[in-house]
């Protein structure tokens, strides 16, 4: 009886597997922004499942927004959402998205996606991925004071200049106050 | 020469000024100082909407499994071109094919819930196997948003098949996965439009091809695809 119940079992999960979809979904399914030179902004999208069975999403981002963004998480399972679909969705989950905006001296437009891909199916000789995309536009303006066309890179050089010229007043300062001071002397033979 | 009582005297109308300048800018910038007074009632509404846009497809299993080799395909005289293992999963053959019945299980469906039209690219990678690569350009494919077979312009049910098989006017031609005018053949990924303006609730079926050069090293070749749906822009 059991090996009975074993079997029908294993034919209704055969069938469930072969009958599966898979679906992804994004809200919102485009973003048009303003942000200042260097800004970091946070965007709220949520990602939802309208396939059959448990999904593993990646988030990415495409074309201009490439290198620009960071997502928290990366990675994501999302469990299907009840029929009929309505949004808000049920299950979705939330994926916070950091834009740094680039520094831009003119009024610039960056735009790209913010994909969310569902994994591709193993074993198979050309695999598929399925993927949505949010359209994301970025108005970029310039930066509001000069120091804001620097880089964290360029900041960090020019404040570890400053403090050297600093170490080298205080040492100075220190030699004369102990009478010390440094000279080129030729060495006698 | 100014005295003490100059300098008093300055200070004391700096002081005026600034006071008359505040003043002076308040009243005229302050929205509430243009503000209806002495109505016997006021009413202040405020209209709030929370806009929420979404789009989400949905891809049948066969469509994101796809596997070649498991026959060749039908009516081609191209050499060994193969179809995927789900081009016609329905097809019972002989006239029938021409009535909808060879049904491919490849396709997509755009949500219901979906508050924009979709436009869905298509990207593709080698197949590779060790060293050997089987070139994406070798996989042709053709969509459609008819279940399995396409209807021209005159209503005329049609095939939508192999890229080149468009004999006698009887199929719709695929599309091969390189672009047609891209002679980069060094690129590993190919990026072309698969559908547009695909409305909430409505599906696109596919088929895919593989046709294998002669010469080509022996071996169970893997590769990727990616589809991608986007909110279309217009």
């Amino acid at each position: 009886m059991n090996k009975i119940l074993l079997i029908v079992g294993m034919f209704l999960i055969s069938i469930s597997l072969v009958s599966a979809s898979i679906g992804v979904g994004i809200s919102p399914s485009k973003v048009s922004d303003q942000v200042v030179s260097k800004q970091e902004k946070n965007y709220t999208f949520t990602i939802y499942n309208t396939g059959d069975i448990p999904v593993l999403i990646k988030m990415s981002a495409s074309d201009e927004l490439e290198g620009k963004v960071k997502f928290y998480p990366e990675e994501l399972s999302i469990i299907p959402e009840p029929e009929p679909h309505r949004l808000p969705p049920v299950n979705g989950k939330d994926v916070i998205v950091t834009v740094k905006a680039p520094v831009s001296r003119d009024l610039k437009k960056i735009t790209g996606h913010i994909v969310a891909t569902a994994g591709a199916a193993p074993g198979s000789s050309f695999g598929g991925s399925g993927a949505v995309a949010s359209r994301f536009e970025l108005q970029i303006s310039p930066p509001k004071h000069f120091w804001d066309y620097m880089t964290d890179k360029q900041i960090i050089l020019v404040n570890l200049l400053i403090l050297l010229v600093i170490i080298i007043f205080i040492v100075r300062w220190l030699m004369k106050k102990k009478g010390i001071h440094f000279a080129l002397v030729k060495e006698e033979e | 020469m100014i005295g003490k009582k100059g300098y008093i005297s300055i200070v004391l109308l700096l002081i005026i000024f600034i006071t008359l300048g505040f003043i002076l800018g308040y009243t005229l910038f302050n929205d509430d100082y243009n503000s209806i007074t002495g109505a016997a009632t006021s009413t202040v509404g405020n209209l709030t909407a929370n806009v929420v846009t979404a789009v989400a497809c949905t891809w049948s299993n066969a469509a994101l499994n796809v596997s070649f080799g498991e026959g060749i395909s039908q009516s081609l005289s191209q050499g060994p071109v193969y179809n995927a293992s789900k081009n016609f999963e329905g097809y019972i053959g002989g006239g029938a094919q021409n009535v909808g019945i060879n049904w491919t299980h490849y396709n997509i469906t755009a949500d219901i819930t979906n508050t924009d039209s979709i436009n869905i690219s298509i990207k593709g990678q080698h197949l590779l196997i060790g060293i050997n690569t089987l070139g994406v350009g070798n996989i042709t494919w053709m969509s459609n948003e008819s279940n399995g077979n396409g209807t021209d312009a005159s209503g005329v049910i049609r095939n939508f098949t192999y890229l080149g098989s468009s004999a006698a006017g009887q199929n719709f031609e695929g599309f091969n996965l390189t672009l047609i005018n891209d002679g980069d053949t060094k690129l590993a990924s190919r990026n072309r439009n698969f559908s547009n303006q695909l409305t909430a609730g409505s599906t696109v079926w596919f088929r895919f091809w593989l046709h294998v050069p002669r010469g080509q090293i022996g071996g169970k070749y893997v590769g990727n695809y990616t589809q991608t749906c986007t909110a279309a822009t217009t």
